[in-house]
């Protein structure tokens, strides 16, 4: 079977009539790992705010396809449905909503529950909700493989949330949803090195089971240590500039972002 | 002749005419306050002369006292229109099946158990939790407790009741507790002696034999000292009541260091004015907690479209039905009436399409849609929705008609005379003598009939020579139509088929006459008969089907119409202002938007064919070149009508610049809002099933409504402490004034007002409270909390705090914060799959989340999923 692909064909966007992205190529196959490296304001928080579709983000050119169906007229909640993912840098947080509600929403959207999805469920009492128990087992799981307390579930969505915390909860998400890709937005701000670990382990258990394919999109190296990608890409300027292997982490961790500047400088001249 | 269908016809008519007088108010004392009522509602319930005395008491009072000022605007509620009384006895003869469908699927909706719904539904039954109910009783009576309905109290504790009732709330406390003391009906009793801490909370609805919560409610709770209750009121399912107006008063004692908690959660469905009283005393080192929640939904307007035809609002009873527009298929239904009041003496705006005309308040919501410039284009800028009368520019009107009403049946000519006569046998004697009948008719109006009247209406006269006596000795009906008019062929081919004789022709040709007195009868009794200057459309024809509608007023167009196909719209000329408005009438019925035009209204000389004559003035009304009269007009017109080139039939589907396309049997049009009346005109409201909206003389339009509440806190003894924590979700076009107040009256005593509000679709939640602290009440500690959400721009909020401090040594803290549905929490909540809708559901439960979580377990349930059905709309 082939495998699923995500396609981003010369998308150019503009934030307030600003141009941001100006003509991003890129193609993710399911069980690859990219990771998308630039210096801060190149575009890259955009590109995955984009993709998922924020109401915010006007798509000017170019388009964005999963296995050749176009996301562009699909709100994020069908988007997500098609299979992506989008573990955000900061997560907002709902007050009043706890994470087990919301997980126990979400996890049940996404499966297709819904009082028409159950034929004799109408009038039912939450027969849009997968069934408390089965839902729970499985939560159970893949908390305990978080690491993370059961009474972090009664706590209301990011409210409070440490950085540690906001970033597992992310992570716990993705693991309910099981995504076809998943769009990782600097994950590793705020973590330390533990967390980095337990998260990044997770990630990479997550990609073997699911074949998920990943976009690490990361300012730094450091989440590269535990996630390696078999492609990396440099962003600049609303554009990726080199694409190439692994190794390309270790010429842009020597040389630095001025290196890139000088390069595209150089380019234009 | 006569077909079984006839027969099933026949059955109809005879059961709708029943229906209609079938609803009077029977049921119902006479409109109005009265003692008269005072003493008929004490005698049924077979009361001790003091509660008499108190009642009349209480009557005498409220006719003396001023209309409150506090909170909304109530200058237009007249007392006498409403009706004080309504005896019990239809209301609990009411079975399930009457429950209207739209209050059951709500129900259902909302998953509350069957034996529930019946109960709140008003339909009297047997509670399956019967033994509970058993059990608990048991287990009060052992403790002391007191927990019976308002009536058995007054028969079985007289003392109790006496030494309490209106001690909190004084009959003079305001115009509305006057009032329902003179009328209480319902309500609970509850008493808790000293030391009893009540861990069950007493819930309104296990009194299965009392009356439902009564359109007078009437609660006293009693709370001895170091005792503790919490007593839960009303439920989160829609209040199913006839009922326009509602004043409850509930007043409470908290003792020395006891614990009292009232908790409401109403989702009024029909009620009007709600405005309760409700507080509590609190004495030393007590705590009252009041936790209120206030859902629902209501209606307004002036003329309406019924199965019989147009209809002032007015003349509508509950049950009827009306039309509506069903948003979801886009098509237009019957829907029953839940409700009516009359709203007072108003200052109203016409608003108006050409000769769709409505005259409404300034607030009456109507279909159109609304622009919003500052949201990304991807999403849409414009919106359906319902605008306020006085912002209106464009509305979405009916271009359609539903095929409603049924052929009317004719009222057939005599063919008896009856004559005086004399013989040889005895002097004078009457004598009946039967004509054969000379008409072949139908029993029931027919597309070709009403052809013909509709051409009569223009074209047709009528001549009658009296005869001796009385009666008519002769006559003959003509249509003035010369030989080379187009509608001549027609018109001897419809009248071959009821007269047997041919007509004859006046000499120059211009007239065709038929004689006989059975004919012009015919013409007469449906009420066609008059003068070019007194001809009228009747009434009946208003409720005919829509093919007889149209088929008639085909009719008059090929009789006095004319198409000029520079103007592509069809013209009619006539002397007869009325008879215009009332084919502008029919035509708005058909979902047309005629116009009219006065061209001269002076009396003047004018010149026809030579001859000089005075002319009455002159009137058009235009129409538009509707295709659905191709298959009634004359072969001319119809050829003429085709001319009219496509480009001029279109109908104005699409909202702005969007994509946005209307369903086909609607139409965007501009229209014109006047100034207000200069002088107060009396209003009434409707609320209907399902959607809520109706038609009214062409335009669609909404419900609205308002809600008052102040639960009230005084705190009487040191450091006692009240708590009030409300919410109110004003959907669609509702206003709620909610809020709070809590009065300080010794030292250190302590209040908390919490106040959320959620406003949705032109919604409006204000939040009025008042913190009054009292000379010598040191250290009074107060903080006021109100937080609101608006869920799109359309919405309002409003916040009146008053602080009446007087005391120095006392702290005093207001907050409040508006905040909207955010972009990003939307956003975030959507990326995880969840549909637009349920993630905004999920944001204003999370805003809920401090209210609800004081709920009880079944009521935090239904609240949630109350929540959900409020944002798809499909609630009310």
């Amino acid at each position: 079977m082939e495998p699923v692909t995500l396609e981003i064909r010369d998308l150019h966007v503009n934030v307030e009539g600003k141009a941001i992205l100006k003509g991003v190529n890129l193609v993710v196959k399911q069980g690859e790992t990219h990771a998308l490296m630039g210096p801060n304001g190149s575009g890259k928080s955009t590109l995955s705010y984009t993709l998922m579709g924020h109401p915010h983000y006007e798509v000017t050119q170019g388009d964005i396809l999963i296995n050749g169906e176009s996301l562009l007229p699909l709100p994020p909640d069908e988007r997500a449905r098609r299979g992506l993912f989008l573990a955000m840098q900061y997560p907002v947080s709902v007050p009043g909503v706890t994470l087990n509600t919301f997980l126990h929403a979400a996890t049940s959207a996404m499966r297709g529950y819904s009082d028409k999805a159950q034929p004799g469920a109408r009038g039912r009492l939450n027969a849009h909700l997968i069934p408390f128990r089965e839902f729970r087992k499985e939560l159970n799981e893949d908390l305990e493989k978080l690491k993370m307390d059961p009474s972090f579930l009664q706590r209301y969505l990011n409210e409070g949330f440490s950085g540690g915390e906001k970033k597992r909860a992310e992570v716990l998400q993705m693991a309910l949803l099981k995504p076809k890709f998943a769009i990782l937005d600097e994950t590793d701000s705020g973590l330390d090195i533990d967390a980095i670990r337990i998260v990044s382990e997770n990630i990479n258990r997550l990609q073997q089971e699911l074949n998920m394919g990943i976009l690490v999109i990361t300012h730094y190296q450091r989440l590269l240590n535990y996630i390696y990608p078999q492609f990396v890409h440099i962003f600049y300027d609303g554009r990726i500039f080199q694409s190439g292997d692994a190794s390309l982490v270790d010429v842009l961790e020597e040389k630095g972002y001025d290196w890139v500047k000088d390069e595209v400088a150089a380019l234009r001249s | 002749m006569a077909t079984p269908h006839d027969d099933l016809r026949d059955l109809k008519q005879q059961q709708r005419y029943d229906f209609r007088t079938e609803i009077d108010y029977a049921h119902q004392s006479r409109r109005g306050l009265g003692e008269d009522v005072v003493r008929s509602i004490s005698a049924l319930k077979n009361e001790p002369q003091w509660m008499l005395d108190f009642r009349l008491k209480a009557l005498d009072i409220f006719n003396r006292m001023p209309m409150p000022t506090w909170g909304v605007d109530l200058g237009a509620l007249d007392f006498e229109e409403f009706y004080y009384f309504m005896r019990a006895a239809p209301e609990k003869a009411r079975t399930w099946d009457d429950v209207p469908d739209a209050i059951k699927d709500t129900f259902d909706k909302l998953g509350i158990p069957e034996a529930e719904r019946k109960f709140l539904a008003g339909v009297e039954t047997q509670m399956d939790s019967e033994a509970v109910y058993s059990s608990l009783k048991a287990e009060w009576e052992r403790h002391g407790i007191i927990f019976v309905d308002m009536d058995t109290a007054v028969q079985k504790y007289p003392d109790l009741v006496q030494k309490y009732i209106s001690t909190v709330v004084p009959i003079a406390d305001n115009k509305f507790a006057a009032l329902n003391s003179a009328f209480w009906s319902g309500g609970s009793f509850v008493y808790v002696p000293a030391g009893v801490n009540v861990e069950i909370p007493l819930q309104a609805y296990f009194r299965i034999n009392a009356q439902s919560l009564g359109q007078f409610e009437r609660t006293i709770i009693i709370v001895e000292n170091g005792s503790s209750v919490h007593y839960i009121e009303g439920c989160t399912a829609p209040q199913y009541t006839t009922a326009a107006l509602h004043t409850g008063v509930i007043e409470i004692f908290v003792g020395k260091g006891a614990q009292a908690r009232y908790t409401t959660i109403q989702n009024w469905s029909t009620n009007v004015y709600n405005l309760v009283t409700q507080r509590a005393v609190v004495e030393e080192d007590g705590a009252m907690a009041w936790v209120d929640g206030n859902l629902g939904c209501l209606a307004e307007g002036s003329t309406v479209t019924t199965p019989t035809g147009l209809r002032p609002i007015e003349a509508l009873e509950v049950g009827d039905e009306v039309l509506s527009f069903d948003e979801a298929s886009g098509q237009f239904v019957f829907r029953k009436v839940l409700a009516k009041r009359f709203s007072g003496y108003q200052r109203v705006r016409e608003v108006s399409c050409g000769e769709r005309r409505l005259r409404v308040t300034d607030n009456h919501p109507f279909y159109s849609y609304i622009y919003m410039p500052e949201r990304p284009r991807k999403l849409g800028r414009y919106q359906l929705a319902y605008v306020r009368a006085d912002q209106l520019r464009q509305a979405i009107v009916p271009r359609r008609s539903v095929d409603f009403g049924s052929p009317c049946p004719l009222k057939m000519p005599e063919v008896e005379t009856t004559f005086i006569s004399r013989n040889q046998h005895s002097d004078v004697f009457e004598a009946t003598r039967e004509r054969a009948s000379r008409l072949t008719l139908p029993k029931y109006s027919t597309v070709d009939l009403m052809w013909l009247f509709g051409l009569f209406l223009g074209d047709g006269n009528i001549y009658r020579q009296p005869a001796q006596n009385s009666g008519t000795r002769y006559a003959k009906v003509g249509f003035s139509i010369p030989r080379n008019n187009r509608a001549r062929a027609k018109l001897i081919r419809c009248m071959a088929e009821i007269i047997d004789t041919p007509p004859t022709e006046r000499k120059d040709g211009v007239q065709l006459t038929w004689n006989s007195v059975e004919l012009a009868d015919l013409f007469g009794l449906q009420g066609l008969e008059g003068t070019a200057d007194t001809k009228r459309i009747p009434e009946w024809v208003f409720s005919t089907p829509e093919s007889h509608r149209l088929a008639f007023l085909a009719g008059y167009i090929d009789a006095d119409g004319t198409l000029p196909i520079s103007k592509r719209r069809i013209l009619i000329k006539s002397v007869n202002l009325q008879l215009l408005q009332d084919v502008a009438r029919l035509a708005v019925t058909l979902g047309m938007t005629p116009r009219i035009y006065t061209e001269f209204a002076e009396e003047r000389q004018v010149v026809i064919m030579g001859y000089t004559t005075t002319s009455h003035g002159s009137h058009k009304v235009e129409l538009p070149v509707d295709l659905r009269l191709l298959d009634y007009v004359c072969e001319e017109t119809k050829q003429k009508m085709l001319l009219v080139p496509n480009s001029a039939l279109k109908q104005h589907r699409h909202i702005g610049r969007s994509n946005i396309e209307l369903p086909e049997t609607v139409e965007v049009v501009d229209v014109l809002v006047g100034e207000p009346s200069s002088s107060d005109v009396p209003t009434w409201d409707i609320e209907v099933e399902g959607t809520g909206n109706f038609v009214a003389e062409g335009f669609i339009v909404h419900n609205s409504g308002i809600t008052m509440k102040y639960p009230a806190v005084v705190l009487k003894g040191p450091r006692a402490h009240g708590e009030i924590l409300s919410i109110a979700f004003a959907g669609d076009n509702q206003h709620y004034d909610a809020g709070a107040k809590a009065i300080h009256l010794a030292p250190y005593t302590s209040s908390l007002i919490t106040s959320k509000s959620i406003s949705k679709g032109n919604g409006r939640a204000d939040y009025r409270g008042l913190v009054r602290v009292a000379k010598g009440a040191v250290g009074a500690h107060s903080k006021v909390t109100c937080d609101a959400l608006l869920l799109d721009p359309q919405s309002r909020t409003d916040t009146y705090p008053y602080m009446d401090v007087n005391e120095d040594e006392s702290h005093i803290e207001h907050e409040a914060t508006v905040s909207k549905i955010s972009e990003d929490q939307l956003f975030y909540l959507m990326s995880r799959g969840l549909p637009e809708k349920r993630a905004a559901a999920m944001i204003v439960s999370g805003f809920l989340e401090p209210f609800v979580k004081e709920l009880p377990m079944e009521y935090a349930v239904e609240l949630n999923r109350l929540i959900d059905l409020q944002m798809e709309g499909s609630v009310g």
